[in-house]
């Protein structure tokens, strides 16, 4: 009798296993482009047709030889690594050899490329597995992937596959990805003959986001720079946040030069932005993180998409705390020049823009806490709706503001200050051993410093065993001052608490000067004069923070004109 | 089960004993007192399986038995109840139990033929010692409120006893202050013992009749205190407690002697306007003759005051929580007070001058820089 078990055929194999690699024309795209990216191009031509039917992509790389040509579309060849430890150390975008052979088990491919020093290239075509003949031929330096017919041989695979127009559109996101993580190398991308974009590729991001999305957005980019002791470097721009879109397409976040899918740092930095940030709109922002290779394991995943990142908790609260701190220092000036009528605020003319000038008087409180967002400043209350929310009229339109909220946000800051001035630490009579967990000593170990400004004393014993000599009584309502510290560690390691450049010590204490605000606050349902409406809109503009309360509910909603008047059906 | 009992007796049993139940309970029965009639003698038993508490009233039995009631319905009913004696009559085995006082009646479901879970039995040599009146109630002034109030090191929230010849020597202390007292019990010749007692039979011994002598008795699993025909019994503690022989302070740089009233109130002024700033604490200085308290809070405002202190010794600067010290002298009975620092980061020591036994350590705050 016939066995029933028996090997499948080396094309049959490669075919199925090219799936992990080759979903859709967008990942053939991704994966010859990173190719290119990993042998050192410097310029970078993609051409595609009819949604991903061809493609061709062209680099002015370091090429192969020809003997290497037939080895480069077997599987699991590669040139980027041989041992398994370079893994470790990969800085280039592929290392696992399939990508190649992926593709040319699902299409006709075409491969030709000419190194340096060669006189002529080589060409060598593989259709749906079978491997051609090398050939000579005329050529520039670089390499060239024609591929095409794209699953031709798989319907199933092919039924799965979008229109064009949405095939190319993830072509393009793609591109757009791999352009941005890498401003120093120029793409072109043409799709049916027409020029999509074409990146300068001299280095700087910003050139290549101008040619993405324009002069508007880019000229309001915020800069983000951080860089931590173990050698992590955050670099990047966010959008304002009144800039936004209703999908994720002008976002990004690349580690070492490659664009990652990685949900969880993307959701720190969308939080970041949550109190101004509309319902299911999306902000913009484009991060790079560069990090020793070791810091991360990028094979996680065939196309490389997710990356294990080994301290995400801590690269969290740094992307967390950064693109906050950009946010909240961006200062909107006044854009409001219209000559004052000193009397005019409380009632609104028609048609005009309503004209006022605020009186305020610049004098300092005693306290003297710099104004930082003059914007609130440039508000004058209309009135108290509801007697909960103050109805302001101010520079960007009417803004609807939460008092509770404000005041809250107030209270919070005021607290947090206070509290930073002195510190007192409560010794212990004996001191309190405690063995931490593998996570905690690493959370301990990162912020020993902080633990101790903050009025901790410990002592380490061995191993993971501390000894609890003092602790903070800055917590004084808390009964268990010795569980503090588990506590905190365990907010560290949670990553909730972002531990920023401003406040090194109050990201455990938030939580707490929360609810004391909370408390503080004046409430919902309370009357407010207008003179009580003034100080706390001049109030506000003091806070470092005015987005939101410290509970991240917003403060304020503004109702731009433009808004009103669409809606009123005068314009568009 | 049917007896007759008088209703102050009984509504006083009932309450003592109903300290033993938990507020909540995954065992209903827990939530029960148990009533035993027999020879004229009605037995109160309520437990939370870690404590038990027991009440022997005189009553008139006509017919012996037992029932397990509602302990807080039971007690309020009859601390109701206007007549001057009251009778109790289960009638078979449904637990169905009526009160009657006078012409009324009250029916109470009871737990059926269910008695309260089997407590432990005292096991080991079960040491007992004499302590006179009134002894326990001073113990709870003097330690109960040091012991720790959360769960984090669960044996500080219990009372370190050692048994010594010659004394009996307790301790508490939640961390950061430490109250430690003895009494002395003479005719004891024993082995040196120690172990760790919930706070709770501190507390309840100190409520039984402080017109008699109590029994303590210390087993290896049990520590039981009978006062008259009151008894509590409670499980030890399992653990070490810490070594705070070591912390107390045996060289101090100042020594004196002030007055209660005076510091207290001095304390009290000052905790005003400590407890108002997130550092809530106090500045004491101390010169010969006497000591400064002061408290400031950045928007609120500040105290200073002198207190007379007849002290030697050099010129200190501390910072205390002022809480710690007002609770400390509180736990003091005479109108004078024995203090003696240790040094700028060592503690303070409070003792009472009217009785030697107690003394009271706390440790200043540190101030950062």
């Amino acid at each position: 009798m016939m066995s029933r078990i028996h090997r499948l055929d080396p094309i049959v194999a490669n075919q199925i296993a090219a799936g992990e690699v080759v979903e859709r024309p967008s990942s053939v795209v991704k994966e010859l482009v990173e190719n290119s990216l990993d042998a050192n191009a410097r310029h970078v031509v993609v051409e595609i047709e009819n949604g991903g039917w061809r493609i061709d992509v062209r680099d002015d790389g370091v090429g192969m030889h020809p003997e290497d040509l037939a080895l480069a579309v077997d599987r699991h060849t590669t040139s980027k690594l041989t041992r398994l430890e370079d893994l470790e150390s990969a800085r280039t975008l592929g290392f696992r050899g399939e990508a190649l052979a992926a593709i040319g088990s699902v299409s006709e491919l075409t491969l030709t490329s000419r190194t340096k020093d060669a006189k002529v290239g080589h060409r060598l075509a593989v259709r749906f597995g079978e491997k051609g003949r090398v050939e000579p031929v005329a050529m520039a330096f670089g390499t060239r992937v024609e591929v095409s017919h794209v699953f031709a041989l798989q319907p199933a695979r092919q039924k799965a596959l979008k229109t064009p127009a949405a095939e190319f559109g993830a072509i393009q996101q793609t591109l757009q990805q791999l352009a941005i993580a890498r401003p120093d190398v120029r793409f072109e991308v043409i799709h049916d003959g027409r020029a999509v974009f074409d990146t300068p590729g001299q280095g700087h991001a910003e050139g290549v986001l101008l040619s993405l999305f324009g002069r508007e957005l880019v000229s309001a980019l915020l800069p983000v720079s951080y860089e931590t002791e173990r050698g992590v470097r955050l670099t990047g721009f966010v959008g304002p946040a009144h800039v936004h879109r209703a999908n994720r397409l002008g976002q990004g976040i690349y580690v070492n030069g490659r664009w990652i899918g990685n949900w969880a740092l993307r959701a720190v930095v969308e939080e970041a932005f949550r109190p101004q940030l509309p319902d299911r709109r999306y902000p913009y922002f484009w991060l790079w993180l560069d990090m020793p290779p070791n810091e991360l394991d990028p094979n996680a995943h065939p196309t490389k998409a997710e990356v294990r990142l080994y301290h995400e908790q801590s690269l969290k609260a740094i992307l967390y705390r950064q693109v906050k701190d950009a946010l909240v220092q961006q200062s909107v000036s006044p854009a409001w020049t219209e000559v004052a009528h000193p009397d005019s605020a409380m009632h609104v003319s028609h048609e005009e823009p309503l004209s006022f000038a605020f009186e305020a008087p610049e004098t300092e409180r005693a306290s003297g806490e710099p104004v930082l967002h003059r914007q609130f400043r440039e508000l004058v209350p209309l009135g108290q709706w509801h007697a909960k929310y103050i109805l302001a009229q101010g520079p960007e339109g009417l803004y609807l503001i939460d008092q509770h909220a404000a005041h809250e946000r107030i209270f919070f800051e005021r607290f947090r200050r206070l509290g930073a001035d002195i510190r007192l630490s409560q010794p212990l009579l004996v001191p309190v051993p405690e063995t931490l967990s593998a996570v905690e000593w690493a959370s301990y170990q990162e912020h020993a410093e902080n633990l101790r400004h903050l009025g901790f004393s410990i002592d380490e014993l061995g191993g993971t065993m501390i000894a609890v000599r003092a602790v903070p009584t800055a917590f004084h309502d808390l009964e268990s001052h010795q569980g503090l510290l588990r506590m905190i560690l365990e907010l560290l390691s949670g990553g909730e608490a972002a531990h920023g450049a401003q406040h090194p010590v109050s990201w455990a204490e938030e939580a707490h000067y929360a609810m004391a605000a909370c408390k503080a606050a004046i409430k919902a349902n309370r009357p407010m004069s207008y003179q009580e409406m003034t100080a706390l809109l001049d109030e506000m503009s003091r806070t470092e923070d005015p987005r939101g309360c410290p509970h991240g509910r917003p403060t304020m909603i503004v109702l731009t004109v433009e808004e009103v008047d669409r809606r009123f059906g005068r314009r568009g | 089960m049917h007896f007759y009992a008088t209703q102050d007796q009984l509504a006083k049993a009932l309450s003592m004993v109903s300290r033993a139940i938990m507020p909540q309970n995954n065992l209903p029965i827990l939530s029960g007192v148990q009533l035993e009639a027999r020879d004229n003698v009605l037995t109160l038993t309520a437990t939370d399986l870690f404590t038990t508490l027991q009440a022997e009233i005189a009553v008139e039995v006509s017919q012996p038995g037992y029932v397990v009631l509602p302990a807080t319905l039971l007690t309020e009913l009859v601390q109701r109840i206007p007549t001057a004696t009251l009778e109790l009559e289960t009638e078979d085995s449904s637990g169905k139990t009526l009160v009657k006082y006078g012409k009324n009646r009250a029916t109470l479901h009871g737990f059926g033929s269910e008695r309260l879970p089997e407590f432990q039995s005292m096991e080991g040599p079960g040491d007992t010692i004499t302590i006179g009146s009134g002894i326990f109630a001073r113990l709870a002034r003097e330690l109960l409120f040091a012991c720790a109030k959360d769960e984090t090191r669960p044996i500080l929230k219990g009372v370190s006893i050692k048994l010594d010849s010659g004394r009996l020597v307790f301790a508490t202390t939640d961390g950061t202050r430490l109250s430690h007292t003895w009494v002395a019990i003479p005719e004891y010749r024993g082995e040196v013992r120690e172990c760790v007692v919930p706070a709770k039979i501190i507390a309840e011994a100190a409520r039984l009749s402080s017109a008699e002598d109590a029994q303590l008795t210390l087993g290896r699993n049990l520590i039981r205190v009978q006062t008259g025909s009151a008894v509590v019994v409670s499980r030890l503690l399992d653990g070490q407690y810490p070594d705070y022989q070591r912390v107390i302070p045996q060289e101090f740089v100042v020594q004196g002697r002030i007055r209660v009233s005076d510091f207290r109130g001095a304390l009290e002024r000052a905790n005003l306007i400590a407890a108002r700033d997130r550092t809530s604490s106090v500045r004491i200085h101390h010169q010969v003759g006497q000591l400064d308290i002061s408290a400031s809070a950045a928007e609120f405002g500040q105290t200073h005051e002198s207190v007379e202190f007849d002290s030697h010794g050099q010129e200190l600067d501390l910072l205390f929580n002022p809480t710690f010290l007002l609770d400390a002298l509180k736990s003091l009975e005479g109108e004078e007070a024995v203090l003696e620092f240790s040094g700028i980061q060592s503690p303070l020591r409070l003792r009472d001058t009217e009785n030697a036994q107690y003394s009271h350590i706390v440790l200043p705050l540190r101030q950062l820089v």
